[in-house]
């Protein structure tokens, strides 16, 4: 049996940070902990492209993979294309086999992977605002230290432009990342209309990303090699395997990796944590004197209800729905390919024109880091057109991700007799903005249609919270104090997105991250 | 949905031999030339390996035997069912294509093209409505609605 201080369940965005918080304060984190495998990949995706016949068989494994897994959307439930290439397969890597899941009208994924679904994520941190804030027993100014720390630490680039209002403070931003043509043409129209546009709620700049645009901490800025949805790891794009290798190394904390968690006993002598080996199945078990669970919302939500034998209660799933909007800039078509630009998110935009209700963000890509053939048969022509079109209008082609909040849980997640979970979406579609955003788009020159707007399936947001909401004055055992204490235990504390409810439009990463080290402190503090 | 290889026979029409045909016939339908023999290869790789939707009617090998339009079948099919076997065979080969160096042109331009974009563009579309009428009507010939 091995014994801890703290056990922090979970290795992702806010176990690392919850650890960081608690570093030598006797933490041991368990966690499943799949890292990825070292990548060949060096230099620009397109120069590689051109590469040479000898280095052909290295890129198509790279590219497509030995098993053909870039192909996973041709005959498989849909994956967002970063999750789905050969490199980036072990961020969902046994989860389907470790933690079975009954999934009704939901898509939905989950990370056993050290740095958990950071490992692919836009790298967007966004600080909650008051108004985000609204409904939660926690204020702005409660964050915002560790907002600061976390920026010092991890290094996000941005810039104080129309979007602070919305973005929270600005300081301490490295310079933002570049702009691709279609990026610039965008900001310099919006530009030039700023007032009108601002007059119809409508807002527009650059994101803020945990990506290196100078270097910081010993990590390189980025290189911009359009590499993001093919190779793990880049040094310049923030990942929480980075904090949690460096504490691990500098023997801060105690890392078991292959530990998968399912269930914990409080007692009078303390907590018994009940795993077994991911690969191996053996059980084990740790103890401790305070747990924090920050395995995921999903995760998270499994654990406890498996602790208390819970076959019955329904806990909410709060998720972000989706929907992309494909724009075309006229002037852009047969554009020369921008191939040194981010891949991911290149500038936000906001629209607050509804009075009382909450602003939405909006995320806009260019289509450079992917395939072509990823939406090859998206466009409505035949094949040849196709390809066509992908080589012509691609550089044109602006693709807005549109987030609605999530105010109301409609999914909900229920733990079954065979300790499987079931996931059960009864959600119907809400009021859809896009036919008013198209109009938006098009006073700066960016052209859509309603009927190629696609809303994802609940759940394809990634994005999930609620599950354990936290609470002034908890009502249920499933509810968890402004400490992250849950109801009904003496040190069972939950730190990462379940607690937060409800979810604006606004990316949480940032926000689970800040309150994963004000939990830990507050835990920190009951041991002192 | 059934697996290529599943079932108590072996189907004819997942056979090995075949499917490096058939790899030919879908290449030269996307990209107007012969699949190099290594793209045919690994897409038999690939189909054995997959769930590919099962549109009961379509019988692939015989529809490229009687030498039908692929492309304008494809495309009529898709806009009835956008997934269906034959855009899935169509899929398969366009990423096994675009990974290729030699065909890097194909599918990225790297310098500015816009008159050539917008005429080749309007030259497809035009090509595009020829090639959905005619495959809408290969698909009630064939019983395929």
């Amino acid at each position: 049996m091995t014994s801890a201080d703290i056990i922090i369940v979970g290795a992702g965005p806010s176990g690392a940070f919850a650890a960081y918080q608690l570093r030598r304060r006797g933490v041991l984190v368990l966690d499943v902990g799949h890292r990825p495998s070292q990548s060949s990949l060096d230099g620009n995706l397109y120069d590689l492209r051109k590469s040479d016949e000898e280095r052909r068989t290295t890129l198509f494994n790279e590219l497509i993979g030995s098993e053909f897994e870039s192909l996973h959307n041709v005959f498989n439930r849909y994956l967002s294309p970063k999750l789905k290439s050969p490199a980036m397969r072990f961020v969902t890597r046994q989860a389907d086999e470790l933690s079975p899941v009954v999934a009704q009208n939901v898509d939905f994924v989950r990370s056993f992977a050290a740095g958990g679904m950071a490992n692919a994520w836009g790298a967007g941190l966004y600080r909650f605002t008051a108004e985000d804030l609204a409904g939660y027993p926690i204020r702005v100014d409660q964050l915002e230290p560790y907002y600061d720390v976390i920026t010092a630490k991890v290094g996000i680039s941005g810039v104080d432009d129309d979007l602070s209002r919305f973005f929270g403070r600005a300081q301490g931003l490295q310079p933002p990342v570049k702009l691709g043509a279609i990026g610039r043409a965008v900001l310099r129209r919006y530009a030039r209309r700023r007032a009108r546009m601002n007059g119809q709620g409508f807002y527009l700049g650059y994101p803020r990303l945990a990506v290196l645009t100078r270097d910081h901490d010993g990590r390189r800025a980025y290189q911009y090699e359009a590499l993001e949805f093919f190779r793990p790891n880049d040094p310049a794009v923030y990942n929480p395997t980075y904090t949690l290798d460096e504490m691990i190394e500098a023997r801060e904390i105690r890392y078991e990796g292959r530990v998968l968690v399912e269930r914990y006993i409080e007692t009078d002598a303390g907590i018994a944590v009940h795993a077994r080996n991911s690969a191996t199945g053996e059980r084990h078990t740790f103890t401790c004197r305070r747990l924090i669970l920050a395995a995921g919302t999903i995760n998270t939500a499994k654990i406890v209800l498996r602790s208390n034998a819970d076959h019955t209660t329904a806990l909410p799933l709060l998720d972000t729905a989706l929907t992309y909007i494909p724009l075309l800039d006229p002037w852009a078509i047969g554009g020369a390919l921008d191939k040194s630009v981010y891949s991911a998110a290149m500038l936000n935009a906001v629209y607050d024109a509804r009075s009382g209700a909450q602003p939405i963000q909006m995320s806009l890509y260019g289509l450079v880091g992917t395939l072509r053939s990823d939406y090859l048969f998206d466009f409505p022509f035949a094949g040849r057109a196709n390809v066509a079109a992908a080589k012509f209008l691609t550089p044109a082609l602006l693709l807005v991700q549109l987030s609605y909040p999530d105010m109301v849980p409609s999914i909900h997640i229920r733990l079954l007799p065979n300790d499987q979970l079931q996931l059960q979406s009864t959600q119907a579609p809400g009021p859809a903005l896009e036919p008013e955003l198209l109009r938006l788009f098009r006073q700066i020159g960016f052209y859509g249609a309603a009927s190629l707007c696609r809303r994802l399936a609940p759940g394809n947001s990634y994005r999930y919270a609620g599950s354990l909401p936290m609470s002034a004055a908890p009502a249920s055992r499933y509810e968890t104090t402004t400490d992250g204490l849950l109801a009904g235990t003496r040190a069972v504390y939950v730190a990462d997105a379940a607690t937060l409810s409800p979810l604006p439009s606004k990316n949480h990463s940032f926000t689970m991250m800040a309150n994963a080290m004000r939990i830990a402190e507050c835990v920190g503090r009951t041991l002192e | 949905m059934i697996g290529p290889g599943n079932g108590p026979a072996p189907d004819p029409r997942y056979s090995s031999e075949w499917l490096y045909q058939e790899a030919n016939h879908l290449y030269r339908a996307l990209f107007g030339c012969h699949a190099p023999d290594e793209v045919r290869r690994q897409y038999v790789e690939a189909i054995h390996g997959a769930t590919v939707s099962d549109l009961p009617r379509l019988d692939l090998r015989q529809l490229i035997e009687r030498g039908v339009d692929l492309e304008a079948l494809e495309l009529a099919l898709r806009h009835v069912r956008f997934v269906n076997p034959l855009t899935q065979r169509f899929r398969v080969i366009s990423y096994l294509a675009e990974v290729r160096p030699e065909n890097y042109g194909r599918f990225v331009t790297e310098h500015r093209h816009f008159f050539t974009g917008w005429l080749t563009l309007g030259m497809h579309l035009v090509r595009s409505i020829y090639k959905l009428a005619k495959g809408q009507r290969l698909l009630r010939i064939h019983d395929l609605c």
